[in-house]
């Protein structure tokens, strides 16, 4: 049975004034201290649970959401990637990823994706940044290019292919203006030019957005920094190189990310173009996981998408190791 | 080290925003000027526009008699130190310092011996190697100002250096910026919202509201002889008290009357006033809170609503004439605890004033009435001795005695003039 409250209260006081005194409580006292730390102890722990109930009622929704859609399909493709096939799934180590880096049209995705990245990715971070420099100037129309530039990103994908194949079609309005000029036809998308035309088409699609995230961060660098530098005398060549990309560059990793990201996933614009056999030079690795997957290959697929994932994770990381070493100053 | 002048300033942003009107400037070759406002009152703005960040819209900036108005910041031999330091954060303190003489692409020794010579001054030398954020605010702003006299500067400009530190440091930095003004001798231009930053360094302090100059002069006479209520609240802490009282005129006399009291004015004042042709009127009368005095005779009635202890002094808050009122009355431990009561909340006391401290505005156009007479006579040597003619004598020439004016090159004349300062013609 439990003590009543003013017993409790009668005990705590003599516990009170032996621990004022300095004599030892009598065994009353003791037992009530003992009760009231272990009553202590157990609201605690019903907090901290409460704590917990309320951090995963908040989590739950999204974690369950980013583990349906992406941990668990990729630890399914990281599992088909080690196995013979669905049905008979034995254990054969790395046999997959073998056959995947023997075969011939793996390769030249591979190299056409590499090639793609290596170009359009520098090419998209130094252009965006560029168009940046030049609308931070005093221009005039500077909202005007704004807009102009971040229109592309507003456009859905399948309607500006449709206008893309009219420009670059062998009997498109790109060939009718250059006949003029006396220029021979050329088929723009099924020669050594349809990799060209899709970093064109891939910069335009892209420039925008990564010219307004280099806006924002050249909004963001603060303004006394380079006034100093006005004053002390230095070059504008100067002030970009030693103070601007400083800290610019959190923000250059990202949009490298970003377009490294987007670089790898070009697959639509090119499917939507020409469909899933394209020509020889813009076949990208996403065109060899489609097709693998069409002709019921998930074993060539999943040891592809591994691989893949695996540069990626490489390149991110070597990015963050790069932007650590130039960006870590000039952070909160 | 340079003179510096600015005739008819004018600073006009996009949609007709007027931040700066008409600033008219003669700062004379090592002289420290203090640039103090609210917030929005122009003088950033001011101090930018001789730096060079800032366009001038209209008027014209000469630093040593060459005009700056298309001349780039770093073809103007300034230097110039933030709010917020503005220090490189990937550089170290050393790199910081000697960034300026980098790009002037001076020999790497004398960068070396310029840059500690600057970190000797400032007491800095053991944080050479470490990076800003490793720096208090104190040291931060040390930093920055060692970046700026390094390159030994024509003109000195500082943007509320101090108001990012906290009180104390503050008040050190403060006493640090006068001993470097000391070593480095050349022309300061400093701006601040603190009235007691601009009491306490500048030579001559520039008041300025919502664009205008309120008012040019030496600490003494910003305090001693404000040229409106602006100014009179402005400076001073704490701030004037200000009642609604009469001007009286009787027998060639003039005479304050505040409630029951009246209270001839001083010799000095009758005089300016006089030759003014000052008419019997309602005026604003403005007393510092130090220069009431508490009276067991005749004097005004109050009730103290709040005492607060500061230590050598009392400052009780009353309410007075409809106004609340601030009196500053100094203590030592002894009257305290004798006349402690006198001071508690509730009880009532009476004050007074004398007519050499009564300061009297237009009611109307708040000017100060004894401003813009023409000359005033020539007062008796000694007269400054009495504690009640301090300030009248400053007025009267007496402001060439005061320390700093000494040392100090007179700008040139008719500046005062130009700046519109009331009391130019009596210095």
């Amino acid at each position: 049975m439990s003590m009543s409250s003013a017993d409790t209260l009668k005990t705590q006081k003599r516990a009170d004034k032996a621990a004022r005194t300095g004599t030892k409580p009598g065994r009353a006292a003791r037992g009530a201290s003992r009760g009231s730390r272990t009553r202590r102890a157990w609201d605690r722990g019903n907090e901290k649970l409460l704590d917990t109930l309320r951090s995963i009622g908040f989590l739950g929704p999204s974690v369950t959401g980013v583990a349906v859609f992406f941990i668990i399909p990729f630890l399914v493709v990281v599992w088909y990637s080690f196995i013979r096939s669905p049905i008979k799934p034995d254990f054969v180590g790395l046999e997959n990823f073998k056959n995947v880096l023997s075969n011939a049209t793996f390769r030249t995705a591979a190299k056409n994706t590499v090639q793609f990245s290596v170009v359009a990715v520098p090419l998209a971070v130094v252009l965006s940044l560029v168009l940046a420099l030049m609308l931070e100037c005093r221009i005039p129309c500077k909202s005007l290019l704004r807009t102009f530039f971040l229109s592309p990103m507003m456009v859905p994908v399948a309607s500006v292919v449709l206008i893309w194949q009219v420009v670059f079609h062998y009997n498109g309005s790109l060939n009718e203006v250059l006949s003029v000029f006396g220029v021979e036809k050329i088929d723009w998308l099924k020669s050594s030019y349809s990799q060209v035309v899709l970093i064109i088409l891939f910069l335009w699609k892209n420039l925008g957005y990564n010219m307004i995230l280099f806006m924002a961060a050249l909004n963001n660098i603060p303004k006394e920094l380079l006034e100093v530098a006005d004053v002390e005398g230095a070059s504008p060549v100067h002030k970009l190189f030693n103070i601007k990309l400083r800290y610019l560059s959190p923000t250059i990793l990202f949009v490298t990310i970003l377009s490294l990201i987007n670089s790898f996933k070009v697959f639509r614009e090119i499917f939507l173009l020409v469909g899933a056999y394209p020509f020889e030079d813009i076949y990208m690795l996403q065109h060899f996981m489609n097709n693998t997957f069409s002709s019921q290959d998930p074993q060539k697929m999943s040891a592809a998408a591994v691989l893949m994932a695996l540069v990626m994770v490489g390149l991110i990381a070597l990015l963050f190791k790069v932007e650590d070493i130039f960006g870590k100053d000039v952070e909160g | 080290m340079a003179e510096l002048s600015l005739r008819n300033v004018k600073k006009i942003y996009d949609g007709n925003v007027v931040a700066v009107q008409e600033f008219n400037l003669e700062i004379a070759d090592k002289e420290f000027i203090v640039l103090v406002g609210p917030s929005g009152c122009g003088k950033s703005t001011t101090l930018r526009m001789v730096a060079g960040l800032e366009e001038i819209s209209e008027g014209e900036i000469s630093i040593g008699g060459r005009v700056v108005n298309n001349v780039p910041p770093k073809d103007r031999d300034i230097a110039m130190v933030f709010q917020n330091y503005a220090l490189y954060p990937h550089m170290t303190v050393y790199d910081n310092i000697a960034y300026g003489l980098r790009l002037r692409k001076f020999p790497k020794k004398v960068i070396d011996q310029k840059v500690r010579e600057a970190a000797a001054i400032l007491d800095i030398t053991e944080l050479l190697k470490r990076r800003p954020k490793a720096l208090s605010g104190g040291q931060r702003q040390r930093v920055a100002i060692g970046r700026a006299i390094v390159r030994e500067p024509q003109v000195f400009l500082m943007d509320e250096p101090l108001s990012n530190l906290d009180a104390k440091l503050r008040n050190q930095m403060r006493s640090e910026i006068i001993k470097i003004r000391k070593r480095v001798n050349t022309t300061f231009i400093y701006v601040t919202h603190d009235q007691t930053e601009a009491m306490t360094l500048g030579d001559r302090i520039v008041i300025m509201r919502d664009g205008f100059v309120q008012q040019v002069g030496t600490p003494q006479e910003v305090f001693h002889h404000p040229a409106n209520l602006f100014v009179a609240g402005f400076i001073g802490m704490p701030q004037m008290n200000f009642f609604d009282a009469q001007l009286l005129l009787e027998g060639g006399r003039y005479f304050v009357e505040l409630a029951n009291l009246r209270v001839e004015l001083s010799e000095e004042k009758q005089c300016r006033l006089r030759q003014n042709g000052v008419q019997a009127q309602a005026i604003s009368l403005g007393v510092r809170p130090e220069h009431i005095s508490l009276t067991e005779g005749e004097g005004i009635e109050a009730e103290v609503d709040v005492s607060e202890m500061m230590g050598s002094s009392i400052h009780i808050h009353v309410g007075a004439c409809g106004a609340d009122v601030v009196i500053v009355v100094p203590v030592s431990e002894e009257e305290l605890e004798r006349d402690g009561e006198l001071f508690a909340s509730g009880s009532g006391l009476r004050f007074t004033f004398r007519g050499s401290v009564a300061h009297v505005f237009d009611k109307e156009t708040g000017h100060n009435l004894e401003a813009h007479q023409p000359q005033l006579p020539e007062e008796p040597e000694g007269s400054a001795g009495t504690e009640d003619q301090a300030p009248e004598a400053l007025e009267d020439g007496g402001a060439a005695e005061a320390p700093q004016e000494e040392q100090l090159p007179l700008a040139p004349s008719g500046a005062g003039e130009d700046l519109g300062d009331p009391f130019a013609e009596n210095d």
